[in-house]
């Protein structure tokens, strides 16, 4: 197709669409329903209904000389009952007819007037929100009927190379079949949807065009496409009805076809390879692909107006598409009783991280998502201690702490490694490991405002921060890092504060390590132990010594002397080992 | 060569030309009766929400015409009402020719006349329902056309209320608007089916003429055996329509529906038993 053909085919596919747009809403306003008033009458259970029983059907209980008798003759003869009698009568008046009921082999509940006049009374004016034709009767026709034309010209714009992409007896021809089945099903009441359809239509054809082969299994894959479009479309309609503004709208509709478009391309291969697992339905919950479909467009669409804006692409997209149904696939708690645990976890994943993350690198947060979910499946015991509550926030926290001071450089320091994404990936990963393993990490001492992750994550930075030029490459940064992270996990010494320089222990390792080998001025020391990779090996041999045999200030000071030795014999022309480093670090720190 | 290029270009931008014409029409068009049917659904969704506040009203023992306690609630039904006839009135009067090409026409007509009629304006909404010409026709929307068909009857209930409820009035008056209300509901509920959803609203407001009726029974001072009559022609009328609602609304799962107005009408009509 040339350019002018697609520039006129374009034209009159948003002409016909605009108007199958326009004739849905017509449709839909002449088919309101209304809810109708009722002329006016006394709605009241009162003496009056109760007179009206003793004089027809419950005329057996009026004996003569009864107070029933006398109150029905009162009520006849137009007047009013003192208030305590009428209350009397009408409370003796429901009796009687659950009773009369009864013996005549009916049930009722038995219903006081306050109920009859509540509960009851909601019923019967439910009844009266009135359609205007019978159901099926519409002669209008359906929203698909509508948008037939326009997706006939979306389809041959697509399919015109391979038409027989399109017969039913394949899975593709049966995928779309399914699609254009389960989206005729969804409830379009509002004006906006026929676009919706129209654009996810359009990522199908386009999967099945450019992927034929993740179609592969016939019912398989028609229930792929059922169980999709149903849980995006309709999520993506309501809250498209509920939008506000033209804009809002338009991007629920664009993630919406981000969403879908990922979940058929994706959940194709892992969906598809289990369809047992993933498709199945049990007591009426929806399947857990619909699940995770629904968990994906409302972290990405959320109400509190986090705009995670371009940090989802359509790869990052299907990367934690994927993460999401393997997690749930290995640990099916994550469903939850009502399939509310996955979409809780992405919602608050995304919601927490997504400005710290984007502070670090544009497309972290989609990987960040997909590593809370990996290592939640991993220990779901722990995160997961009780079936159907939501999981512990263990590793959202940490992972806010990490991506928060990954992101933003203390204002009292002069300089901070600029971590690239898998730097920070790499960071998150090792502190999430950390977590799982003692998750008293994210949890700050009692009488402490701070974590001791985030006390740890602090004076390690600082530590860094504080180093003399030329400072550590951020690779080298980041497994001093680590390494810090991991000494953490050992020793909570580390994050002591030494009364004379007021500066926790950790902080007081790195200074150690950096001042004394990128200080002095001897220049054939410096240019042997300044290297990067040397003060990097000196920092962690450091850490992992200390963490071995314990921290203490003093400690801390034996390797400052150690390492000042080693700084002067290498300026007076002996070799540098690192491995007689640690060797001699161990020792001084024994000996200390 | 040149030739050739210069020809297809040409061809191209006729082309766009046409297209662009095409759609600036259609914009223009279109931009019109999305804004005159988005005005409609505002009036059918006050109307909606009038009649709902109103409802939910009425086992508070209030209606429109009695202020007091319920006060509030009525008076934002009022408004409702008000706000829907306004904006259906307007349509009508200024967007007639696209209401009628979108077939809009009726379903602005219906949500205007039955507003009037909850705002008490009896006479307009009689003469607008009884004018509706095709709007009461067989090719009219059937909700809309069996509620116009409907709509006289829907106030001479409401006269007959008043009437026993202000006791100025002999028992024949009433009795004369009751029945002519339930006769003009009997020719609406004909018009329609029992599978139409609208058939159960007209039975229920002839139920709710039924009460108004035993009411005056009892209020007019009326004496036997000329009561006696009366009632037993109520109680007739009553065990018929319940009958009738019970073979409806207990198919739609709804039997405290029943068991409302079977209580409030001094019946044992129930939807579990023989009827």
């Amino acid at each position: 197709m040339g350019t002018a053909e697609l520039i006129i085919f374009a034209i009159q596919a948003a002409i016909r669409l605009a108007e199958a747009a326009r004739r849905a809403l017509v449709d839909s306003t002449r088919r309101q329903a209304l809810t109708l008033p009722l002329p006016d009458f006394p709605a009241v259970i009162d003496a009056n209904s109760a007179a009206d029983f003793y004089k027809s059907d419950g005329s057996t209980f009026n004996v003569a000389g009864s107070d029933i008798q006398k109150w029905t003759d009162l009520v006849f003869s137009g007047q009013s009952l003192p208030e305590t009698a009428e209350r009397d009568f009408v409370a003796r008046y429901l009796n009687d007819r659950a009773l009369l009921i009864f013996r005549k082999g009916s049930t009722t509940a038995f219903r006081s007037a306050e109920d009859l006049g509540g509960v009851a009374a909601t019923q019967w004016t439910a009844l009266l929100e009135v359609r205007q034709w019978r159901k099926g009767g519409d002669p209008n026709p359906s929203t698909l009927q509508r948008l037939a034309g326009t997706l006939i010209e979306v389809g041959v714009d697509y399919f015109q190379r391979d038409p027989s992409l399109l017969r039913t007896e394949r899975p593709t021809g049966k995928a779309i079949q399914s699609f254009l089945s389960a989206i005729g099903d969804v409830s379009f009441s509002m004006e906006k949807p026929p676009r919706l359809a129209v654009s996810l239509f359009g990522a199908l054809a386009e999967s099945v065009q450019a992927n034929p082969e993740l179609f592969g299994a016939d019912d398989a894959s028609r229930l792929l496409v059922d169980n999709v479009t149903r849980a995006v479309a309709k999520d993506a309609q309501e809250r498209i009805a509920a939008a506000g503004d033209t804009n809002t709208e338009e991007g629920i509709e664009a993630w919406a076809t981000l969403v879908f478009r990922s979940m058929l391309r994706s959940a194709g291969g892992t969906v598809l390879s289990a369809p047992g697992l993933y498709l199945g339905v049990e007591g009426g919950r929806p399947s857990l692909v619909e699940t995770v479909g629904r968990a994906l467009l409302g972290a990405v669409i959320q109400e509190d107006a986090v705009h995670l804006g371009t940090l989802f692409t359509q790869s990052a997209m299907d990367g934690v598409v994927q993460s999401a149904l393997r997690a749930v696939a290995a640990s099916p708690d994550l469903l939850g009783i009502d399939h509310s645990v996955v979409s809780a976890l992405v919602r608050s994943v995304a919601g927490e991280l997504a400005e710290s993350s984007q502070q670090v690198g544009p497309d972290l947060l989609p990987d960040a998502i997909r590593l809370v979910l990996d290592k939640t499946a991993e220990h779901v015991d722990l995160l997961l201690p009780q079936i159907g509550a939501p999981p512990r926030p263990l590793l959202v926290t940490a992972s806010r702490v990490v991506l928060e001071r990954l992101a933003k450089p203390d204002p009292a320091e002069h300089w901070r490694p600029r971590f690239a994404k898998a730097d920070a990936l790499a960071v998150l990963e090792e502190v999430l490991d950390q977590v799982t393993q003692n998750p008293g990490w994210v949890t700050p001492p009692a009488g402490t405002a701070s974590s001791p992750l985030a006390a740890l994550l602090d004076a390690s930075l600082k530590g860094l921060a504080a180093m003399p030029v030329p400072r550590l490459r951020p690779a080298s940064a980041l497994r001093v890092l680590r390494a810090a992270v991991a000494a953490g996990g050992r020793r909570l010494e580390l994050l002591d504060v030494d009364p004379a320089s007021g500066e926790r222990l950790a902080t007081q390792v790195l200074d150690a390590v950096f001042s004394t080998l990128r200080g002095g001025a001897d220049a054939r020391a410096a240019w042997t132990l300044a290297r990067d990779e040397v003060v990097t090996a000196a920092a962690i041999e450091a850490l992992e010594r200390l963490a071995d045999q314990g921290v203490t200030s003093e400690r801390i000071k034996a390797v400052r002397g150690t390492l000042l030795a080693v700084r002067n014999d290498v300026g007076s022309g002996a070799p540098f080992d690192l491995e007689g480093l640690g060797e001699r670090v161990s020792q001084a720190i024994a000996a200390a | 060569m040149q030739a050739s290029e210069s020809r297809v270009c040409a061809v191209v931008v006729r082309a766009l030309a046409a297209a662009a014409i095409a759609a600036l029409a259609t914009a223009c068009s279109f931009a019109t009766s999305v804004s005159v049917t988005r005005q409609l659904r505002e009036a059918q969704e006050s109307f909606s929400s009038a009649a709902a506040a109103e409802n939910a009203a009425r086992t508070q023992k209030m209606t429109l015409a009695e202020t007091g306690a319920g006060g509030a609630a009525l008076g934002s039904a009022a408004s409702g009402y008000a706000l829907a006839a306004q904006i259906a009135r307007g349509l009508r009067e200024n967007e007639a020719s696209t209401l009628e090409r979108d077939g809009l026409f009726c379903p602005a007509l219906t949500v205007e006349a039955m507003s009037l009629w909850r705002l008490g304006k009896r006479d307009d909404a009689r003469t607008l329902a009884e004018n509706a010409g095709p709007c009461r026709g067989v090719d009219a929307p059937p909700r809309d056309r069996t509620l116009l068909l409907a709509l006289p009857g829907l106030v001479q209930a409401d006269d007959a209320y008043r009437m026993s409820r202000d006791g100025v009035h002999n028992y024949e008056s009433v009795k004369a608007n009751v029945m002519g209300a339930l006769g003009k509901l009997q020719d609406a509920a004909a018009d329609a089916t029992p599978r139409q959803p609208v058939y159960v609203y007209l039975l229920t407001s002839q139920l709710a003429v039924l009460r108004t009726w035993s009411e005056a029974i009892k209020s007019e001072g009326l004496v036997d055996p000329e009561q006696s009559a009366e009632f037993q022609a109520y109680k007739d009328k009553r065990d018929e329509l319940l009958r009738e609602y019970r073979s409806v609304v207990c198919d739609l799962g709804s039997p405290e529906s029943l068991d409302y107005w079977s209580t409030l009408l001094g019946s044992r009509k129930t939807c579990s038993g023989t009827p």
